[in-house]
């Protein structure tokens, strides 16, 4: 049971990092600051014509998003399905770990993140997690959230990252678990977007079970009102 | 002499037994009557004591929730150790956790809730069952199912998750702790192992709870805890009891003592009539923890008010000694008055031993306190008192005498005077005896507890209890019997639940059936060769690859696992599981199943007619018992009052000097009554067991008064002997009535308004007796 928790949970985990949005390609407001960890953020290839592309000047763009709401599509690749599993809902993320995400079909249910509790289920039923209780847990949410904050120390504690650039000035970066356990259930997660953007983002289980999600409708914004907060954080909906 | 030192003997050996024996507890099961013709009445004494009352319920409360789901843990953890408790729940931990998987999923297919009917179940549960699947690969909990369906594609294990769930009712889990519905408390649940009637054990659990909230507040400083048990009320009846105790015994002593020094005006008198008390107190407490192996905390209050009955026979000695010549030594006196001082007291002894028949084994032990006592004090009065007595009293009693004398002449001149004695009581009686109104719920013998009743209500508000709950009772041979019957139940209930006769149906069947429910079960899918290709043919239809759950058509060729309950109750899981429902109690297993129902709804006739299944509604019962106890006890004091007429009518020869003896007191008991009902006090069996005693007592002073008619100074003494014995009995059970306990309150109240009455009276008829000779 507890391994069958944790791999709930690391699920959970997953979703979570399905709140990185994407946009059309924006020039960055400020210079991307340097690596700091030049030795981990590894040079990707590229094609000849464009500029190196650095781990710390994509994320640094990332981090420049405060608040944003999306619709989302989720593709699950499994060997039990004949046809991929397709789910379809809105997320609503707000800086600096708040990550609300509302499935509509096929089923109404709700994940919830705010700071370390991640909590999940529907208007009848809802149950929390302390991420401080699971590990696991934390690394695949830590993870995500770090992408989305661009905060590269912390990413690399918890995972190898590599990225490549892909044609329009686009990107993607893939996440390998430092952690065996972790990397007994998943084997690696990757995220692709532009400018400060994500757009698709995929997660690998060790099993090659696969999960794609791809994200639309974005809309970039201010922090959320109060009265929003109280809308879309919350379970059920 | 040799007389006093055999009592002396005897008080030494009973204070020796009392002192290294004694236990004082306070059970109300003491009180709950017992009927062995259907056994109800039995069953539902016995599940006031059944683990599921044993069950405490702690709210806790800090600034962040974090702060309280951390302190509810330590606090948990800390009541654990405290080995007070059978067990706690606040949550499951990971180890819990994996212990379910291990001891549910290998018995899935069984515990997997399949249509009515024994054939094949048909495609449209297989359609309905992979749908859910499906869903439940698309939600939250995807990756757990994905896990799980190549070996579960029913979802028998996940609907014991749900089950499990669902049996938390409002309440949900955030980090790994039990919160309420709106996440602003987190609760425990313990169930302690002494029953909530050990009132020693209890101090101690209610001591680890104290200690255990100061642990977790080190966690969580601010953390505000509330909590609900019958354990609480127990203890607080029987510190209410025990303070009364010892108030009522001590004001009474010393209320006592100031009265006889004020009437005799020595320190002899004072000390010496405390000796039958506490001879009769000492041997009544012995022969109780004798019989019954402890002394109820009410018969021990009970018996502090004896000790006004006991002194009313030295009071009569002492009173008679002052107007007695010097010439009359005590023995002779003593000789002179015995008739009637055994004749009272063996009326008195005979209508308190009228409380055995009751059938209450609480009133039975007062019963033989109360009688033994009296009898303890009537002999000690007899055989000590006259060898330790003055001889000439140091006190006069001229002026008591002549005010005696003149009122007895004012009455015998003018007998409209006797109105102003008997007016009161006939005013109480027909102004009150209509407005009495009985009630005979448990409640109203229960001590009256405002903080805890508020507190009780805000925390099963806050577990979303409503109404009264209801409890049907599968009882079996075995664990197997009772499942079996218990699913019955659920079968019967259900349908009224879907229905919205009633609701919150709680039972142990949707979590563990039977295992020859679970066998069935799992032979209806293995031994139907169509399954697994129906199966199959609704999997591919619904999008699978039917290939992928070869194992549970693997799983379905071994042979069945039942899960029992023994595999159950050594584990944590036994908390959640087993123990709300389960009792072992004299009758066999049982298995409970709770449900809320308005008042209209008739349970009974919904499952009265499945074998070994009871609805029991306790409150109904018991109530329905006291009544009839009521009805039943009146009937008895009618009769006594017809054997009383009948030893009088022996005794004097004289239908209406029998008859004058016993009109004070039947007086006083009708307006003590009275008197209740103009207060607006609902009557209880305990107003009816003090009217016993007024009449008991009253015909004592009845008896006293017609035994000295013959001279008037004789009568005008016995008055004042009667009233200084009533004033101190109306003293020590006058104290009763100010009791916080509703028991002693009736018994009190009664008792003190009844003898007033009664010796209000008592005068009228010493002229009417003396057939109005000045």
């Amino acid at each position: 049971m507890l391994f069958l928790r944790t791999l709930a949970l690391l699920a959970l985990g997953w979703w979570c990092a399905s709140s990185a949005l994407a946009e059309p390609p924006r020039a960055p407001a400020n210079k991307p600051k340097a690596a700091s960890a030049p030795s981990v953020a590894k040079r990707a290839a590229v094609p000849a014509s464009a500029p190196p592309l650095e781990v710390s000047a994509v994320l640094a763009q990332l981090a420049q998003t405060d608040a944003l709401s999306a619709h989302f599509r989720e593709d699950k690749r499994m060997a039990l399905l004949a046809q991929p599993m397709r789910s379809e809902g809105r997320l609503y993320y707000q800086k600096p770990r708040q990550l609300a995400r509302h499935t509509d079909q096929p089923r109404k249910s709700s994940l919830l993140l705010r700071g370390q509790t991640l909590s999940f289920g529907d208007k009848e039923h809802s149950e929390s997690i302390e991420l401080s209780a699971q590990p696991a847990l934390r690394v695949l949410v830590d993870t995500f959230v770090s992408v989305l904050a661009g905060d590269l120390a912390a990413l690399t504690r918890v995972a190898d990252v590599t990225i490549e650039a892909l044609p329009e000035h686009g990107f993607r970066i893939r996440v390998t678990p430092k952690d065996d356990k972790v990397k007994r259930l998943v084997r690696s997660m990757s995220f692709e977007g532009q400018g400060a953007l994500l757009s698709r983002m995929e997660l690998l289980d060790a099993n090659g079970d696969s999960t794609l999600t791809t994200f639309t409708d974005v809309a970039r914004r201010g922090p959320f009102s109060a009265a929003e907060q109280a809308r879309f954080f919350k379970i059920g909906h | 002499m040799r007389r006093a030192l055999l009592f002396g003997v005897i008080a030494l050996v009973c204070g020796l037994f009392v002192v290294r024996q004694l236990e004082v507890r306070t059970p109300i099961t003491e009180f709950l009557p017992r009927d062995e013709k259907t056994g109800l009445l039995e069953l539902a004494r016995e599940l006031s004591e059944a683990p599921q009352a044993r069950v405490v319920v702690f709210t806790l409360r800090a600034s962040t929730a974090s702060a309280h789901h951390r302190g509810a843990r330590t606090f948990a953890a800390q009541l654990q150790k405290s080995g007070l408790f059978e067990w706690t729940r606040g949550g499951l931990s990971p180890e819990d956790e994996q212990q379910f998987y291990q001891l549910l999923f290998p018995a899935r297919v069984g515990l997997l809730s399949l249509p009515a009917g024994t054939g094949p179940v048909p495609d449209t549960f297989l359609e309905q069952r992979v749908a859910a699947m499906k869903e439940r690969l698309a939600g939250p909990l995807g990756a757990l199912e994905r896990r799980l369906a190549p070996a579960d594609p029913l979802g028998g294990f996940v609907s014991l998750l749900e089950a499990q769930t669902r049996s938390r009712g409002l309440l949900r889990v955030e980090e790994r702790q039990l919160v309420t519905a709106d996440g602003r408390w987190s609760v425990v649940f313990a169930a302690t192992k002494a029953t909530p009637f050990a009132s020693a054990a209890q101090s101690q659990v209610e001591a680890a709870v104290a200690s255990a909230l100061s642990s977790a507040r080190a966690d969580a400083p601010d953390l505000a805890l509330e909590w609900s048990g019958l354990n609480r009320f127990a203890l607080a009846g029987e510190h209410s009891v025990r303070g009364d105790i010892e108030r009522i015994s001590s004001l009474s002593l010393l209320g006592i003592f100031l009265l006889y020094l004020l009437v005799f005006r020595s320190f002899r008198e004072p000390l010496l009539v405390l000796l039958p008390i506490a001879f009769g107190c000492l041997l009544a407490t012995a022969a109780c923890q004798l019989a019954f192996g402890f002394v109820h905390g009410l018969a021990l209050a009970f018996g502090s008010a004896i000790i006004g009955v006991a002194e009313d026979y030295s009071t009569h000695f002492f009173a008679h000694r002052l107007a007695a010549p010097a010439s009359e030594h005590n023995e002779q006196l003593m000789r002179r008055l015995w008739p009637g001082m055994w004749l009272g007291g063996a009326t008195t002894i005979a209508g308190i031993a009228t409380l055995f028949g009751s059938g209450f084994r609480g009133l039975q032990q007062m019963a033989m306190f109360g009688a033994v006592g009296v009898l303890g004090a009537l002999l000690s009065t007899r055989y000590v008192l006259p060898v330790l007595s003055r001889k000439t009293p140091r006190a006069h009693t001229t002026q008591l005498s002549f005010w005696g004398r003149r009122l007895v002449s004012r009455i015998a001149a003018r007998r409209v005077w006797a109105l102003a004695f008997v007016g009161p009581s006939l005013l109480a009686l027909a102004l009150g005896l209509p407005r009495v109104h009985f009630d005979d719920s448990l409640a109203a013998l229960r001590t009256k507890a405002p903080a805890l009743d508020a507190e009780n209500a805000r925390v099963q508000q806050r577990l979303g209890r409503g109404i009264r709950g209801r409890l049907v009772v599968a009882l079996g041979a075995d664990d197997e019997q009772a499942l079996a019957r218990s699913e019955a139940v659920l079968a019967r209930l259900a349908p009224a639940e879907r229905a919205g006769t009633i609701k919150a149906l709680r039972s142990v069947s949707t979590l563990l059936p039977s295992q020859a429910t679970q066998r069935a079960r799992h032979a209806r899918l293995a031994d139907d060769p169509s399954f697994v290709p129906r199966l199959s043919a609704v999997l591919e239809r619904q999008g699978f690859v039917a290939s992928a759950f070869a194992p549970f058509a693997d799983d379905l060729k071994l042979p069945p696992t039942p899960l029992t309950p023994a595999q159950l109750i050594e584990t944590p899981l036994a908390a959640a599981w087993v123990a709300p429902f389960r009792a072992q109690l004299r009758g066999g297993t049982a298995y409970l199943t709770s449900l809320e129902a308005p008042p209209g709804v008739d349970v009974a006739a919904l499952v009265g007619d499945l074998p070994g299944v009871h609805f029991v509604d306790q409150e109904a019962l018991f109530s329905a018992a006291y009544g009839s106890f009521r009805t039943r006890i009146l009937a008895m004091v009618l009769l006594g009052l017809v054997l009383v007429l009948g030893t009088l009518l022996l005794r004097y020869r004289s239908l209406r000097i029998a008859l004058l003896g016993m009109l004070p007191a039947l007086l006083g008991a009708a307006a003590a009554l009275g008197v209740e009902g103009l207060r607006g006090v609902p009557t209880t069996l305990m107003h009816v067991i003090g009217v016993l005693l007024v009449l008991s007592m009253g015909v004592d002073y009845g008896i006293y008064v017609l035994e000295s008619r013959a001279s008037v100074e004789e009568g005008v003494t016995t008055l004042g002997s009667v009233l200084l014995a009533a004033l101190t009995t109306v003293l020590s059970f006058g104290l009763l009535g100010v009791s916080d306990n509703p028991a002693l309150a009736a018994i009190g109240s009664t008792v003190g308004f009844g003898l007033m009455f009664t010796v209000l009276a008592s005068p009228v008829l010493l002229v009417f007796a003396r057939g109005g000779e000045p």
